[in-house]
Order: C-alpha cells, then structure tokens, then sequence
C-alpha cells in the first residue's frame, strides 16, 4: 500500500508540475496575444522616433552650421564645435522620447543629469580656480592696465585683465596669456607702480687709471643725460669690485620708469665715447704668463 | 531596460545605479573631463585660432586643429604635436602670430677702436633696405652691452609677423658686409698675456720641478 501511495504520490507531482509548466506557457502566450501586438506598436513607434529624430536632428545641425558659415563672426573652429553640441542635444532629446514611448519615465534621466553635473562640476575645477585668481587680481590690483610686469616668468606690458587671464604684449610683441591662478599663485613684479627707477651699470677700468677721474666723467655724463633726475639721488658712482682685469665702477642714476632702457643704453655709449675721450682704458681680460 | 519596465519592474533604482557609477566615472574622468572643459574655454575665448604659431604646454609650433580635448600643432621640423587643453588653458600661452607685427632683435659685436656712430648707422641704414622692415618704427640700434672684448650694438627692427623667421635669417649677412666695408671690425676675444719673469723662489721650485717630471717623462 505505501509503495502505491508514494508511486500515486510521484505521478501526481510530475502531472502537477507540467500543469506548472503548461500554466507558464499560457501566461506568456496570454500576454503575447492580449500585450503583444501593443508592445510591438511601441518597440515600432521607438524605432521610428529614433530614425526619423535623428535624421531631422542632422538637418538642423546642418541648417545651424550653414547658418553661422555665413555669419562673418564665427570662423570654423566655433561652428565645428557648437554644431556638434546642437547635434548631440538633439539627439539624446530624440533617445528620451523614444524611451518615453516605450513606458520610461524621463524623471529617470534626471538622475543621470545629477551625475554629468557633478562631472562637469569636477572639470571646471581648475577654471574656476583661475576665476577666484582672478577676483583676487582685481580687488588687490597688483598690476593694471600699461604696467610694465613680470608675472609668472613672462616679461611684458599688461594688455588685458579679464576674469580668467592674464594677456601680456612683450617687448618683440609676442601676446603671453597666462591663466590668473599661476599669475596670482606666484611671484609678480611690476616695474612700473613704484614710480621711479635706478638704472645700475657697472664699467671696468684699467687697474692703472686714476679712479677719481673716472668717477668723476661717469657722474658728469650721467647728470648731462636730459632724462636723469637729480631726484630722489643725484647720479652715483663708487667702486665696487676689485675684479681680476679691471677696477668695477658702478653708476646709480634715477630716472623715470619710461625712461629705464634709453638712459641706460645711452649712458653706456657716452660713457665709453668720454673714457676714450679723457684716455681711461676699458681693459681686455689679462692674465700674466710666468716664465723662468 | 524597456523590457524590464513593461514586465513592471521599477526601473528607477537601475537609473540611481547608473547615476552613481556615473558620479564615480566623473571622478575617473576628472582629468579627461578638465581637458573638455578647457577645450570649451579655448573655443570661447580664443587665445589662438588655426595656423597661429603658438606655444602651449612648452611645445612651439603652428595651430592645425582645435580638438574639444586637444590643440594640434605641427613644428618647423614637421612634428605632429599634440597638447592635451587643459596643459594649455592651464598654463602659459605664447601667441607668435596674434599681435600683427613683431620686433626682430639682433646684437652686433664692433671693436672697441671702432666709431660706435659709424658702425650703428651702417646698422640700420642697411636693415632699413631689407623689404621685409618696417619703415615705422624705424630700425633701432644702440649700444647695449660693453663686453670684455667688444661693444656689443643691438638693432631692433619691426616687420610683419608672418615674415619673421624669414628677416631673422636674412638679416646679419649684409650688416656683416656693411661694416666690413665700413672697416668696422668684428672682433675675435681678446686677451693680453703679459710675460713676467719669475723671482719668487716659491714660482721658480715649481718651474723646476715640472721642467725635471717633463724630463723624465721624455
């Protein structure tokens, strides 16, 4: 008896679990017939949305492109770069609604749009940097605008402040932008906001000449240069090395800060004319040779 | 993902999922992402435009493409370089071309006998022929330097941008041929040796005793 039961027992679960089985089967194949066609529609409707999206967002990226060609103001680059974004807005525009059809909720791209602001946060990083450097440079005014400066190893006339560079012209006219967060991260040096200028030059002479007398040309010179003031100094001289070859004098005159090159280039070439002049030497390197 | 949102599963948490990995991508990103955003900067504020001769990222070379993630520039020499924008936007930008004219510097060396007058007008007198200078500013040349052995003259000249490195190489040859036929001397470094006969008993040991190693060594 029990071996019939559990024979009886055995039968009736394999007939109950292909009635598993075939209920499975029937689920699906209801849902086939009763949602199917509905989700075909949909799957179409999607695809449809995605091609012909697409197609229509080419057509406007290319009407955009045309458009700012004939634009004098934008040249390539620009329209290159502000055709794609159109077109890839567009585009991930075209996805959602596609998504939208097949039943998902756009709200769930908002999710994704925190993301890619948290990316975009993260990127901007280091602009944002240079914007508060820049804040800074406008606030303490190390240098304006005509300020002869050295900012960040770069030598030139200050062009333009804006809020993220620096724009430097050198003295051959190359244009330096440096970006405000290394101009206001290092050392600047502005040779034009204190006003005045010393230009030091230094002259060798013959150990054998009078150095008195050669002091004395170097002031006279310096002091008949229309351009050296007499203010706060008047011009200097002194010896300030006892070099291998040659006594070093130097001169210290003041002058203005515009002033700077051209009195300290003339004074070199009428500084030597009178030392020619008054039969003081500017020495050639000597040495002596010993023989025995 | 549509699928699963027919069958009626909450799609939204998967969504939460990839906003968190996204978030964790744009950590990974940063660098790459940095590079876009200067890339954006670059396009909008326009510190070079293509074929300006630049130098970015400590490379010098001429602007062949803008990229949103790197600038492309190609060298005298024909190298492909590339600089990721956030080196550029980041650091220096030198523009070569931007500015329309640029100031040529050159220094000539004139002996110390010479009329520094005369040798500074044959300077600029036969710059000022060269078709590529600039009538204003005129030539410029003063005496910047007095060396150990030569006063040594600057000339500055101004031309068009563009013909730079041409005037750059064409200019010293007929200034050298100016002051040779102005007899304005280049001169060689000079050295005056004075002999001097040793009398210090200190000097002559040591003459002696290097003439004797000398001896022996022969």
């Amino acid at each position: 008896m029990a071996a019939q039961d559990a024979a009886s027992n055995a039968a009736a679960d394999v007939a109950g679990a292909a009635g598993e089985a075939g209920g499975m089967v029937t689920t699906i194949m209801n849902w086939l017939t009763t949602e199917g066609p509905g989700m075909a529609v949909k799957l179409a409707s999607a695809l449809a949305i995605i091609i012909i999206g697409f197609w229509i967002a080419g057509m406007i990226t290319k009407a955009v492109k045309k458009m700012m060609a004939r634009s004098p103001n934008v040249d390539e680059t620009l329209s290159n770069f502000l055709g794609s974004i159109v077109s890839w807005i567009l585009k991930a525009l075209v996805l959602i609604t596609a998504a939208g059809t097949l039943g998902i909720e756009a709200t769930s791209f908002v999710a994704i749009l925190g993301a890619a602001t948290l990316a975009i946060g993260l990127a901007l990083q280091g602009t944002l940097g240079n914007v508060a450097a820049g804040v800074m440079l406008m606030l303490f005014r190390p240098y304006k605008l005509g300020d002869y400066v050295e900012v960040a190893g770069n030598e030139g006339v200050v062009d333009d402040v804006n809020i993220f560079t620096t724009n430097l012209a050198t003295i051959d006219n190359v244009k330096v932008i440096i970006a405000n967060g290394e101009a206001w991260g290092s050392t600047i040096k502005n040779f034009t906001s204190l006003g005045l200028r010393r230009v030091d030059v230094d002259y060798g002479i013959h150990y054998d000449d009078d150095i008195d007398k050669a002091i004395k040309v170097i002031n006279d010179v310096a002091a008949a240069h229309p351009d050296v003031l007499s203010e706060p100094h008047a011009p200097w001289a002194k010896v300030v090395t006892l070099n291998e070859s040659s006594v070093d004098i130097q001169s210290r005159v003041w002058c203005k800060p515009e002033h700077y090159w051209d009195v300290m280039f003339d004074l070199k070439k009428s500084i030597k004319e009178a030392f020619d002049k008054n039969g003081i030497t500017i020495p050639y390197p000597t040495s002596i040779e010993l023989d025995g | 993902m549509a699928a699963l949102s027919v069958l009626g599963v909450d799609t939204s948490p998967i969504f939460g999922l990839i906003a968190a990995s996204g978030a964790a991508f744009a950590f990974i990103l940063q660098g790459a992402l940095g590079n876009v955003a200067a890339g954006v900067m670059l396009i909008f504020f326009r510190p070079y435009k293509l074929g300006d001769e630049v130098e970015i990222g400590g490379s010098r070379g001429k602007v062949t493409s803008i990229g949103l993630t790197a600038t492309t520039l190609s060298t005298t020499d024909n190298v492909h370089v590339i600089v990721a924008n956030g080196k550029a936007w980041g650091g220096t930008i030198e523009n070569h071309s931007s500015m329309g004219a640029r100031r040529l510097d050159r220094d000539f060396s004139i002996s110390y006998d010479a009329d520094i007058d005369k040798a500074i007008d044959a300077i600029t007198s036969t710059a000022a022929t060269n078709p590529r200078v600039h009538a204003d500013p005129a030539p410029w040349a003063k005496v910047v330097n007095l060396g150990d052995s030569s006063v040594d003259i600057q000339l500055r000249v101004w031309c068009d941008a563009a013909d730079y490195k041409a005037l750059s190489t064409e200019i010293s040859q007929p200034i050298k041929e100016a002051l040779d036929a102005a007899n304005i001397g280049i001169p060689y470094p000079h050295e005056i040796k004075i002999k001097q006969h040793v009398k210090s008993s200190k000097g002559q040991d040591r003459i002696n005793r290097l003439k004797a190693l000398r001896e022996q060594n022969t």
